[in-house]
């Protein structure tokens, strides 16, 4: 009990979570008067990051650095804009089909948001779209990055849960199409109540040429997704091949990326996994901590005496993860979170990849939502928006993506049909 | 002396980021050789999988290191904001000194624990090259660390520094 209460207490006053999550298990070896295994410390957090399943993170972050350095959403765009540009609010659709595509390429949703942002925001504004719905469907496209696969919370969770990314990454495909269609809907209504600008194609020189153009970068999700599906290749191989593909179209295709611009990638990609692998590690060791302390059986004992449907555990584990996601970074809530709450979610017969999928999704609400999601402060900066017309702006999309999340809990068959199908 | 101090820890700060941008760009080749010889000429390297863990751990500690010398160190800073300003100052100095010394114990420990004679004598089964060396990363790292979070707690207006690019 002390070991959890050092942990939260030491979390929300601000101690890194690094940092947290070390002092929770040194706390935890004290007390229960373990010190003979501190010298074990280290080799415990060499152990946790010694797999191969790990080696797919850099390899993916490196592909969403490589393609953002080479404009890669702007050729998007005029390629969704070729599809959805004419119709009656059209850039808002530009943007989330933008968003759709771009999601499966970067994997981050604060990358994503970031970027869109720039390019979005700007040419809705300009077209005489109001500037807090832009950016709002920008913030709500940005969320597909990590449902869409190859998506970075999939393999975390595939790694901290021990389950088969390639699996995870097949899961997020419907729930990640469910997720566009509710989000479509909402331009939809808004379309009608409100009214949006009429649809207008951007002045394209040659529609073909922007079709390739832009269609091009989508070579490298499919091939990965492909490759995982058929089975040829291991999701860190996969990783490995889109980076080479994203590597050939900045350098020798697009001619956007150069050779001194490398050092400062691979320098983002070092910095970017550090901060994930290093919570890996820890949380890693204060999960072993926990387990010793016999915390997840609590937590099951627990919440069996509120409930025993498996339903109202997922609605409450939404609920949770919504609620720490709000305080704490989403990647950080899911290695936190992953290791308790996995036990009790299997006592209630849930399957584990089907989990993956609902935690992934409540995750990502945090990062559009106050206090401090990252997503909103992005697209605030960005826009020059105040926080409360933003998220006034962004209620609509939440509560689109709130049904989606309850429809995904109520069907399993959304996010396990394929797997199933594809004999994952 | 704290000058000195400064100069000392931005000189670490630029090894570790330097360090970071050769692993990241030696684990890329080592993965890409690897399928490309794998699947295109049947003949894998047979070492590739285990050499790019290890060079994964190290990074991740000395990435972690730069992470904490450049304050990116994720955290819930929602209280902190919300003070006001001579309580949130105090506050992030006594969670400054509890993550000191929460490194300077892991220090302890892990020095105790690489010094074992079972630890020098450990080789890798692939490769059959001592582990010492990959271990040590992570203690010397924690050092680093240690390092960091002192000049921190001794420097009061002491603030991110950002990045510190070769």
């Amino acid at each position: 009990m002390i070991t959890t209460l050092s942990f939260f207490v030491a979390l929300l006053i601000g101690l890194p979570i690094f940092i947290t999550l070390l002092l929770g298990t040194l706390v935890f070896l004290m007390q229960a008067d373990l010190a003979v295994l501190m010298s074990d410390l280290t080799i415990q957090l060499y152990g946790s990051l010694n797999q191969n399943g790990l080696l797919a993170i850099p390899l993916f972050m490196l592909v969403g650095e490589l393609m953002n350095k080479g404009g890669l959403t702007s050729r998007l765009m005029n390629a969704a804009d070729v599809f959805v540009g004419g119709f009656k609010g059209g850039l808002a659709y530009v943007n989330l089909l933008t968003n759709a595509m771009a999601a499966s390429i970067l994997g981050s949703a604060t990358a994503q948001i970031s970027v869109m942002s720039r390019l979005m925001v700007p040419t809705m504004v300009e077209k005489g779209y109001k500037k807090e719905f832009s950016s709002a469907v920008t913030m709500a496209g940005g969320l597909l990055g990590p449902i869409i696969p190859p998506s970075m919370l999939m393999i975390i969770y595939g790694v901290v849960a021990y389950q088969p990314i390639s699996a995870l990454f097949i899961a997020g495909i419907l729930p990640g199409i469910l997720i566009v269609v509710g989000f479509a809907v909402v331009i939809f209504i808004t379309g009608i109540v409100s009214g949006l600008p009429s649809g207008e194609h951007l002045k394209h020189r040659n529609v073909r040429q922007e079709l390739i153009s832009g269609l091009l970068p989508g070579a490298i999700p499919l091939v990965v997704i492909i490759c995982i599906i058929a089975g040829v290749m291991t999701p860190t191989e996969a990783g490995a091949i889109a980076s080479i593909m994203a590597f050939i179209m900045g350098f020798f295709v697009y001619r956007t990326i150069s050779i001194k611009d490398l050092p400062g990638i691979f320098g983002a990609v070092g910095i970017n996994t550090a901060t994930i692998t290093g919570l890996i590690a820890t949380a890693s060791v204060f999960g072993w901590a926990l387990s010793f302390e016999g915390v997840p059986d609590m937590l099951v004992e627990w919440i069996s005496g509120i409930t025993t449907s498996p339903l109202l555990f997922l609605m409450l584990v939404y609920v949770l993860v919504i609620l720490l996601g709000m305080f704490l970074e989403s990647i950080s809530v899911m290695i936190v979170i992953v290791p308790i709450i996995l036990p009790a979610a299997l006592s209630f017969g849930i399957d584990p990849i089907h989990f993956g999928v609902i935690i992934s999704l409540a995750t990502l609400v945090g990062l559009v939502t106050p206090p401090v999601g990252p997503g909103l402060y992005i697209a605030m900066t960005s826009a020059n928006l105040p926080m409360g017309s933003l998220f006034k702006a962004m209620i609509p999309f939440l509560l689109a993506m709130f049904i989606c999340m309850l429809i995904i809990a109520v069907f399993p068959s959304i996010s396990l049909w394929l797997p199933g199908m594809m004999g994952k | 002396m704290l000058k000195i101090i400064n100069e000392i820890d931005g000189l670490i700060g630029k090894l570790e980021y330097g360090l970071l941008i050769l692993l990241v760009s030696c684990l890329t080749v080592i993965l890409s050789a690897q399928v490309v010889l794998r699947s295109f000429f049947s003949s894998p390297i047979f070492w590739a999988e285990e050499v790019a863990v290890q060079i994964l751990i190290s990074a991740t500690f000395i990435g972690v290191s730069y992470l904490l010398y450049s304050g990116k160190l994720v955290r819930v800073d929602f209280i902190l904001t919300v003070l006001k300003a001579p309580y949130a100052v105090w506050l992030d100095k006594i969670l400054e000194l509890v993550a000191l010394v929460v490194l300077a114990v892991l220090c302890y420990y892990a020095t105790e624990w690489i010094l074992r004679p079972e630890i020098k004598v450990d080789v890798s089964p692939t490769t059959q090259l001592p582990r010492w060396y990959n271990y040590a990363v992570l203690v010397v790292s924690f050092y680093f660390m240690s390092w960091h979070q002192f000049v921190k707690v001794i420097c009061p207006t002491k603030i991110a520094q950002g990045e510190a690019p070769l």
